[in-house]
């Protein structure tokens, strides 16, 4: 028998096709990101008696359906918000010892050698761990959490090269607003704190790292096991803490 | 003395469109690998309050470690009378008198949106760390944020988000 010729395919509409596609996911999809502010909320912890703070630590942001108020007092343009923010963590950075009576926290310094002291006995606790032979279980995970912390401590703190200014352990900004007060008031308290933040790292990081933080953090983000980059954002983290604490309104 | 022959008045040759199909193919792919695909429309109507410095939660959504709840009016005209409404994979849990909706309602949803996730995914995500995205209607009470917030906790799912548009 002969042999035959294999029919071409007519592939003439193969750019209907593709068209009919690229048209289908050109209306499915959206190009517009979702954006958002995260927040952890806090664990439920049991406390029999409220925990007294000093004053000078907190920063109490309030609003009602008309009002912003800072620390008890009328604040006319929401939009200065952020301003005052940056300078409740400002005010005392380079006063550290000097200035004891303020109304803005306190800063102290934070050695390296305390840190290095602390990752040495965590590094020591997980090898000794580890040379029983247990590498799972709940102890296990906690040393090693343990031992993480205060490598990122360490080896962020050294990036410093020097004395950390660290902001007192109690200061904190406190949200507090009606429960009626809409969204968008809530969400503008949340953006004026993020902005402070962000402007307050980013001079630190191109101060230490000759690097925007909004670029720094997208690289740590997407550079996960990138260590070098990790103690960089920590270190910004930790001079400049995002302690938020949002109380549930009360009418 | 012409320099240019004029031409007969002869057909306009065929453009070769064999590559069409290329191109357009480069644009298909362009678009799958730029775009993440739509949530569930809404069955609230959501006006976002704008923000700045907010966080892009594309990378969230591409592990799909985030789930979103819609807070506003519904946009059935007949059920306006609702008011402020959550909604849950576009199930509507509207306001009750003694409390803002039914009960613990949050917490079960995102309880069972993580039990139905594939092992895989939990074991990397623990349910503390997977986010929950509040989209809320900018004239909707915050009360109802703190609602949704204190049955998060109560589960222990501990990541929250607020919506905003960004401004920059």
């Amino acid at each position: 028998m002969a042999k035959r010729e294999i029919p071409e395919v007519n592939a003439g509409s193969m750019a209907d096709i593709a068209f009919l596609l690229l048209i289908f996911f050109l209306v499915t999809t959206t190009m517009d990101k979702d954006t958002a502010y995260l927040r952890t909320i806090p664990q439920k912890i049991k406390v029999d008696k409220p925990i007294e703070l000093e004053k000078k630590n907190v920063l109490l942001i309030k609003a009602n359906n008309e009002q912003f108020f800072i620390r008890g007092k009328i604040f006319e343009n929401p939009d200065l918000i952020s301003d005052y923010i940056i300078k409740f963590y400002q005010f005392n950075r380079n006063r550290v010892g000097e200035i004891y009576n303020s109304e803005f926290p306190l800063y102290f310094y934070t050695n390296i050698s305390e840190a290095e002291a602390d990752f040495n006995s965590a590094m020591e606790r997980l090898n000794k761990l580890k040379n029983a032979g247990v590498t799972s279980g709940p102890k296990y995970d906690m040393t090693n959490e343990i031992f993480s912390k205060a490598e990122k401590t360490f080896y962020g703190l050294k990036l410093y090269g020097a004395p950390v200014p660290t902001i007192s352990g109690e200061a904190h900004i406190r949200i507090e607003v009606k429960e009626s007060t809409p969204y968008s008031t809530f969400a503008k308290i949340q953006a004026e704190i993020e902005e402070a933040l962000f402007i307050l790292r980013d001079e630190e990081s191109k101060k230490l790292f000759d690097e925007g933080y909004g670029a720094l953090s997208r690289k740590a983000e997407q550079e996960k096991g990138n260590k070098e980059l990790g103690y960089k954002v920590y270190l910004l983290e930790h001079l400049y803490p995002q302690r938020i604490i949002e109380v549930a309104p009360k009418n | 003395m012409s320099k240019f022959k004029k031409g007969g008045r002869g057909a306009a040759p065929a453009v070769n469109t064999s590559s069409l199909p290329d191109i357009v193919f480069m644009l298909l792919f362009f678009f799958m690998v730029a775009t993440t695909s739509k949530e569930v429309d809404p069955t609230v109507k959501i006006d976002y309050t704008p923000g700045q410095k907010s966080r892009d939660l594309t990378p969230y959504k591409q592990r799909s470690e985030v789930d979103f709840i819609y807070l506003g009016k519904p946009r059935n005209k007949s059920r306006e009378s609702m008011g402020y409404v959550l909604s849950l994979d576009n199930v509507l849990q509207g306001a009750k008198d003694d409390g803002l909706y039914t009960s613990n309602v949050v917490g079960r949803w995102k309880l069972d949106k993580y039990n139905q996730k594939p092992p895989r995914t939990k074991e990397s995500a623990p349910l503390a760390t997977i986010v929950t995205c509040v989209k809320a209607d900018k004239n909707s009470p915050s009360g109802m944020i703190f609602k949704i917030r204190k049955e998060l906790q109560d589960v222990q799912a501990y990541a929250i988000a607020y919506a905003v548009k960004a401004k920059d």
